[in-house]
């Protein structure tokens, strides 16, 4: 094989895939955040809800983990503008990823829920403190401090898979990385590079998440 | 020592015996006497070639081939191409007629002679029948969204001529096709013959806009160099075929709809 590298030729589009990394970022913060509202939602609807809630988020979360994201995505963005639904590429691919994402994020913080030790919420009951104060100052903090790892692994495979996008007319990283592998024709190159793209956003991304649950909840996680 | 140069020529003859016999292409007097007739035709092009369900050959190339089969009162017999086989084929005589969008270049007729057109490939523009652009520069504005398939030629043509036009690119032609109707683009720039085997599955009425100063393709019948005879008797039978409907009707059955850059029957050639 006589293959010679030209990585000269991706250099020029550098920019544009790194306009693609915000793309790729927006997507996987935002439904990260929506992923997360939903799921605590859903964890204290399926502990503490009634039978009727329990057993829809049950079924919901069996529902989203047990299908690939990308079909999800693919109902929302072919199937939905049949029934005059029609949202554009964006919002599409941003709906399934927040559903998809609830999906896990329910059982990872319904587990945190489990966690919290029976005597804690005693010592909160005997401090008078109400329902919500507990939630506040006594569950959510030991739940944060306990799943975090969990929910960087999560927020992780979500970056990475909002490479799905680009099926959907998305210009994220991946996407532009086929826009350019369409032109030049330099596939080992172009890819090697949004690999390496990928890895240092994921690397800076866990770095950033630890410090973040060390200061917030004193979460005993390591940095690197 | 003796016996070593007659290994040597055993060998030599065993290697004249193994030789391929240099095909010739047919004429028409030994296709007219052999009752065959061979056409080449690639099965994975379709709406021109595809296997059918009984893994039969169909397609526009098929039928055409089998109308000029049947005028010569011979047997169709087909090989199959791929793209880069249709050139070599006819020259060593593995087939007397090429077909598969056999595109006619001053490069490819130094070497085989081509028929009259049969087929044109262009881009032009597929938009919705009750939208109000009228040619393809009014696709060039900013509010205009164009559906178009990754790492296709009308990719460059939209960046040259409609550089202000918002572009959602796909991977396939299904997906791109499917998002148009849905309304997520507000035309397909593509040689849009192609794309009405997907439209027809959709009920929206629609409409295709030409540039007339767009580079049309030719796509013709190859026959081997020189293959005179041969080569007039099929100019004179697609005159016919075209004058007498066959080959428009043919097309719009396969391609479900009819040629955007329709070619006119030729009575000179």
């Amino acid at each position: 094989m006589h293959y010679v590298l030209h990585y000269g030729q991706i250099t020029p589009y550098i920019p544009y895939l790194l306009g693609g990394v915000l793309i790729s970022l927006a997507l996987s913060i935002l439904s990260f955040a929506g992923g997360m509202v939903l799921g605590l939602v859903f964890a204290i609807l399926r502990n503490e809800g009634g039978a009727a809630a329990s057993r829809f988020v049950r079924g919901y979360v069996a529902f989203f983990t047990n299908t690939p994201q990308l079909v999800q995505i693919y109902v929302i963005y072919f199937g939905l503008p049949d029934f005059g639904i029609l949202f554009t590429p964006f919002m599409a691919v941003l709906i399934g990823m927040t559903l998809n994402a609830a999906g896990y994020l329910t059982e990872i913080l319904r587990a945190g829920l489990a966690s919290v030790h029976a005597q804690e919420l005693d010592a909160a009951e005997t401090l008078n403190m109400s329902r919500l104060q507990t939630l506040r100052h006594v569950i959510l903090p030991h739940l944060f401090r306990v799943t975090m790892p969990a929910l960087t692994n999560q927020y992780i495979l979500m970056m990475l898979g909002t490479s799905m996008a680009a099926i959907f007319g998305v210009e994220e990283l991946t996407g532009r990385a086929f826009n350019i592998n369409s032109t030049t024709f330099r596939s080992i190159e172009v890819f090697t590079t949004v690999a390496a793209i990928y890895v240092v956003v994921t690397f800076l991304a866990t770095i950033l998440l630890a410090l973040f649950s060390r200061w917030a909840f004193r979460a005993r996680v390591p940095v690197i | 020592m003796k016996l070593l140069t007659w290994m040597g020529r055993l060998a030599g003859l065993a290697c004249l015996l193994a030789m391929p016999a240099v095909a010739q292409a047919h004429s028409l007097d030994q296709i007219l006497s052999s009752k065959t007739l061979v056409v080449g035709i690639n099965p994975n092009l379709p709406p021109l070639g595809s296997f059918n369900s009984q893994n039969k050959i169909q397609g526009f190339d098929v039928d055409v081939a089998n109308k000029l089969g049947q005028m010569l009162g011979v047997k169709v017999k087909f090989v199959q191409v791929n793209s880069a086989d249709r050139i070599p084929f006819l020259i060593t005589g593995k087939a007397d007629l090429m077909m598969g969008a056999l595109t006619r270049t001053p490069a490819r007729a130094k070497v085989i002679d081509f028929s009259v057109p049969i087929q044109t490939e262009a881009l032009s523009a597929l938009v919705k029948a009750d939208s109000s652009f009228k040619t393809i520069a009014d696709l060039n504005s900013k509010k205009v969204r164009l559906i178009e398939v990754r790492g296709t030629t009308p990719v460059d043509y939209v960046k040259k001529n409609l550089p202000n036009a918002q572009v959602t690119l796909f991977d396939n032609y299904p997906d791109a096709v499917r998002a148009f109707e849905q309304g997520r683009g507000d035309a397909i720039i593509d040689v849009v013959d192609y794309l009405g085997i997907y439209t027809k599955q959709y009920p929206a009425k629609l409409r295709v806009m030409t540039d007339k100063n767009v580079e049309v393709d030719y796509d013709c019948i190859g026959l081997a160099y020189g293959n005179a005879a041969l080569k007039s008797w099929v100019n004179v039978a697609l005159y016919q075929l075209e004058k007498d409907g066959f080959l428009p009707a043919t097309y719009k059955k396969w391609f479900g709809m009819n040629m955007v850059y329709p070619v006119p029957a030729q009575p000179y050639f």
